[in-house]
């Protein structure tokens, strides 16, 4: 049944894509512009009729004999003061400033306005009505010019956008404070001023057919793995989508396992962290229009990572780590473990602290699960009710929830205190997960362990543990096991996972997505006293 | 090809045999073994049960290795015509499933016993059923990935479990050595030699594995790996019980219940429990994943994913209807169980082999 719904889907899909091809065709197609200023104008006024930040000024260029031109721009999203300093200025100079030879004339007064007269750098030329107007949506200034079937394109971009600030969502105590922004071509620079190379290539894409969104595919040349790139590239080619407005959009049409409750790709808003996996043979997505930057292939291991942990000493990153793995054992865990343990193994507890929670537990209404599944309901709820306020309120809202309603809830005799610690400890170690996604399938996983370790005890936790570990041995993302090195082992990829070996010791880099150019660092670069190379520091 | 996925011999001839017979292997073997050969049981492991996987391996390999990228239930026709041979790989097949269902029977007699005793059998037949199902639609790099982790928490549950029982051992228990003569330890070897022969899967397994050639020595360092393992298990379990382990229905169980260190590490069944679902399920899905792979190459179908839920039907079925309780599973396991595993683990192979050679048929020895 699921499969003739699936086959009914998929043709109603065909019937929409030969639609929306249908309808792409028409606005792809060329149409040449006129050599007749007034006919492009005509032609220009009703393509942005009822748009009104479009603006459109005819002017004349003093000439020998003067010839009249016609500016087209989007009013916001270019520079207003270099249109008018290096293009109006130039365009309209005295004529008697301008020495005879250089005057202009009919037909070369083309090139020599865009050779000569404009003072801007991005100039480009187009023939054609519908790139014209492409350029135009994009924020370039269109110069039409009388007599002349063609228009100049000034690059003049500029817009309003945030400047750059430290990630919200990825805080460090060490490291770079600066995160990706709104605009793509800061974020491109944020990275290329870390990677100052001509082998990290951008691939520009524009995808979506009304958003025209620039998507840039970056990745260092000769480290990442082609077969990666070219997967990224089939796969964004692959995409037909009326609008783009995050890089979310491309995640969930570039995923390998699209009903996987696992995030397949991984983001960031660290240039820092973007650079290093760059350097590691990463490749990155980066999206207009938002700070949040998507990097393929992702391994289990990357969800627990932060960046701070490469700038730390390695003893303290690898203690991190490992807190943070157990972290995510606690916040999957630890409310199913307390169910089952509380409720069928009750055997397991040491006695005196079976006695304390059996005594809490005396007269309670409801059973481990409901307490448990009701307080963790209440948090999930807090914790969405606390990212939709307003900053300040979101604060008293958790001061309520948790203080007021936890304590209000033991008072009444509606949930043991047990569980409101276990609740609580759940919550915060949830939040030690660094990947914003990965905690949300650590959250939402939570839930049906709960209920299997209710009706099965440790067994359910266990069948449901092998459930994960079995779907996690069966992702890959972009070809890469989802959870190598870890399974397939690769004892040489270990160096940086749960652990991190020290800088001087990893001088490889991770061998199933850099086995083009594994070499990161020399070798014996271990530092110590006395230990000098020739010639390096000799003269010290 | 059926399966499109390569395993290296590290993850398919080294771990997953040994996931596919040490979970219940280890469970109850040692009172099986202590019914025969009393405080001698670690030597049936050791040496006669060892010595009997050491030869099913061998033959497996070399069967295999003359007919590089097929499994038996394909060349079982080359070798013998198509009527028997299909004849053959039918028996393998069912003995296959056979043997999973007894897995899964095995697997929810422990744990009714040990942990659950008024949750029905068939809760555990069908929840173990369906997990094998997720591993087999997976594949076998799915199962020899997943066994590779399954396989670190059972070594490190076993290594806790022996480690801090150790202390209060008495290793005089298991004097006198051969106490009467070799006998005994033969006897006592048989259920546990029908369990190591199970790396027979190999059959199945052969070709999908990357470097054919160098699997006989993974193979080996496996069955000697299980021989060393489960010898440990049983002298530890011996030299705590004494006699009293052939009466125990789970040993190493009793041994987890026995552990208490400084007063508060208590009662470790939870990692018998862990270590328990985690293998069994690796094992059903291996046994499981054959039988798929097999029921579809002798049908031959393109792919044997549709078969997969059929066959987990039966075997969550069968489970249930084989035995009446747990006691008759051990009683199958000592009496029925050696003779029966035998023939398909030992005795046919050896015999495609032998007409294989006499008909010289498949390549040579070092395949192609």
């Amino acid at each position: 049944m699921f499969n003739r719904a699936y086959r009914k889907i998929k043709k109603l899909l065909k019937q929409n894509k030969q639609a929306g091809s249908g309808d792409g065709a028409g606005s792809a197609g060329q149409q040449p512009l006129a050599a007749d200023l007034g006919r492009n104008i005509q032609e220009l006024r009703s393509i942005f009729e009822r748009c009104s930040d479009v603006v459109m000024r005819q002017l004349v260029i003093n000439g020998e004999p003067p010839v009249d031109a016609f500016l087209v721009y989007i009013d916001g999203m270019v520079d207003v003061h270099l249109i008018s300093d290096h293009v109006m200025r130039a365009l309209q100079m005295n004529p008697a400033l301008v020495p005879r030879n250089q005057r202009l004339t009919g037909p070369d007064a083309f090139s020599k306005i865009k050779d000569s007269f404009i003072g801007v750098v991005g100039i480009k030329t187009t023939s054609d009505m519908q790139q014209l107007v492409r350029q135009v949506v994009y924020g370039d200034a269109g110069l039409l010019i009388d007599g002349v079937a063609a228009a100049m394109v000034i690059n003049a971009r500029q817009w309003e956008s945030r400047t750059v600030e430290e990630s919200n969502t990825e805080p460090v105590v060490r490291g770079p404070r600066d995160g990706f922004t709104e605009k793509l071509r800061t974020n491109t620079t944020l990275v290329r001023r870390r990677i100052k190379s001509h082998r990290l290539k951008m691939e520009n894409y524009k995808i979506g057919q009304l958003t025209q969104t620039d998507v840039v595919v970056a990745y260092i040349d000769g480290i990442a793995n082609d077969k990666v790139v070219e997967e990224v590239r089939r796969r964004l080619k692959r995409i037909k989508i009326d609008g783009i407005l995050e890089s979310g959009y491309i995640e969930e049409l570039i995923e390998d396992q699209p009903y996987s409750i696992f995030p397949q790709v991984n983001v960031t808003e660290r240039p820092d962290k973007l650079a290093a996996n760059l350097l590691e043979g990463y490749v990155a997505i980066m999206v207009d229009n938002t700070p949040v930057t998507l990097i393929v292939p992702v391994t289990v291991p990357f969800l627990l990572q932060s960046s701070e942990d490469y700038y730390n000493r390695y003893l303290y990153a690898i203690f991190v780590r490992m807190l943070r793995f157990l972290a995510l054992n606690i916040a999957l865990l630890l409310p199913s473990l307390y169910i089952a343990i509380t409720t069928y193994h009750q055997e397991m507890l040491p006695t005196l602290l079976f006695i304390s929670i059996a005594s809490q537990r005396e007269g309670m209404p409801f059973p481990a699960f409901v307490e448990a599944l009701f307080m963790e309901t209440v948090f999930e709820i807090l914790r969405e009710a606390g990212i939709r306020l307003p900053r300040q309120i979101g604060q008293a809202v958790s001061i309520v929830g948790a203080l007021v309603i936890g304590d209000a809830a033991v008072k009444a005799g509606l949930v043991s205190p047990a569980i409101v610690m276990v609740v609580a400890l759940t919550a915060i170690a949830s939040f030690t997960i660094p990947n914003y996604s990965a905690s949300f399938s650590i959250r939402i996983l939570r839930f049906p362990i709960m209920v299997l370790a209710a009706i099965l005890g440790l067994f359910g936790i266990m069948t449901a543990l092998m459930v994960i570990l079995y779907h996690l041995c069966s992702l890959r993302s972009f070809g890469v096991p989802y959870l190598s090195p870890l399974a397939p082992i690769n004892f040489h990829d270990m160096q940086d996972t749960i652990i991190r070996m020290p800088r001087w010791s990893m001088f490889q880099r991770p061998q199933l997505v850099a086995y083009k150019d594994p070499r990161r660092m020399s070798r014996g670069q271990k530092p110590g006293p006395g230990r000098q190379d020739k010639g390096d520091r000799g003269d010290a | 090809m059926l399966e499109g996925g390569r395993v290296n011999n590290r993850q398919a001839a080294l771990i997953l045999p040994f996931l596919a017979v040490m979970p219940t292997a280890v469970l109850f073997v040692p009172a099986i073994t202590a019914i025969f050969a009393k405080q001698n049981g670690w030597l049936s492991l050791l040496v006669v049960a060892t010595v009997f996987g050491l030869l099913v391996a061998l033959v497996a390999v070399k069967l295999g290795l003359r007919f590089p990228g097929q499994t038996v239930v394909e060349y079982a026709p080359e070798i013998l015509g198509p009527y028997l041979g299909k004849l053959v790989g039918a028996g393998f097949v069912f003995w296959f499933i056979h043997l999973d269902a007894v897995i899964i029977r095995e697997y929810s007699a422990f744990l009714m016993t040990a942990f659950m005793p008024e949750t029905p059998q068939v809760v555990f037949a069908v929840f173990q059923a369906l997990l094998a199902v997720i591993a087999v639609r997976g594949g076998l790099e799915v199962i020899c990935r997943a066994g590779e982790w399954v396989f670190v928490v059972f070594i490190l549950s076993l290594v806790i479990i022996l480690g801090l029982v150790v202390h209060d051992a008495d290793f005089t228990e298991l004097l006198p050595v051969l106490e009467n003569g070799v006998k005994p330890v033969i006897h006592g070897g048989l259920t546990p030699s029908a369990f190591r022969g199970e790396v027979v899967l190999m059959l199945m397994l052969l070709p999908y594995i990357n470097q054919p050639q160098k699997t006989l020595k993974y193979l080996f360092a496996s069955v000697i790996l299980m021989g060393i393992t489960l010898a440990q298990a049983t002298v530890v379990a011996t030299s705590e019980f004494g006699i009293m382990t052939e009466s125990l229905t789970f040993p190493l169980f009793s041994l987890a219940r026995f552990i208490s260190v400084f007063g508060f590490i208590e009662r470790l069944e939870s990692l018998i429990l862990i270590m328990w679902v985690a293998g069994v399920s690796v094992k059903v899905a291996v046994f499981y994943y054959v039988a798929a792979l097999g029921a579809a190459q002798l049908f031959n179908l393109k792919d044997y994913r549709p078969v997969a839920l059929p066959i987990g039907v039966i075997l969550a079925a069968w489970s249930v209807s084989l035995f009446e309780d747990s006691r008759e599973v051990v009683e199958w396991l000592i009496i029925s169980f050696p003779p029966y595993a035998h023939t398909f683990q030992l005795l046919i192979p050896s015999l495609l082999l032998l007409v294989a050679v006499l008909r010289k048929k498949g390549g040579t020895e070092n395949g192609g």
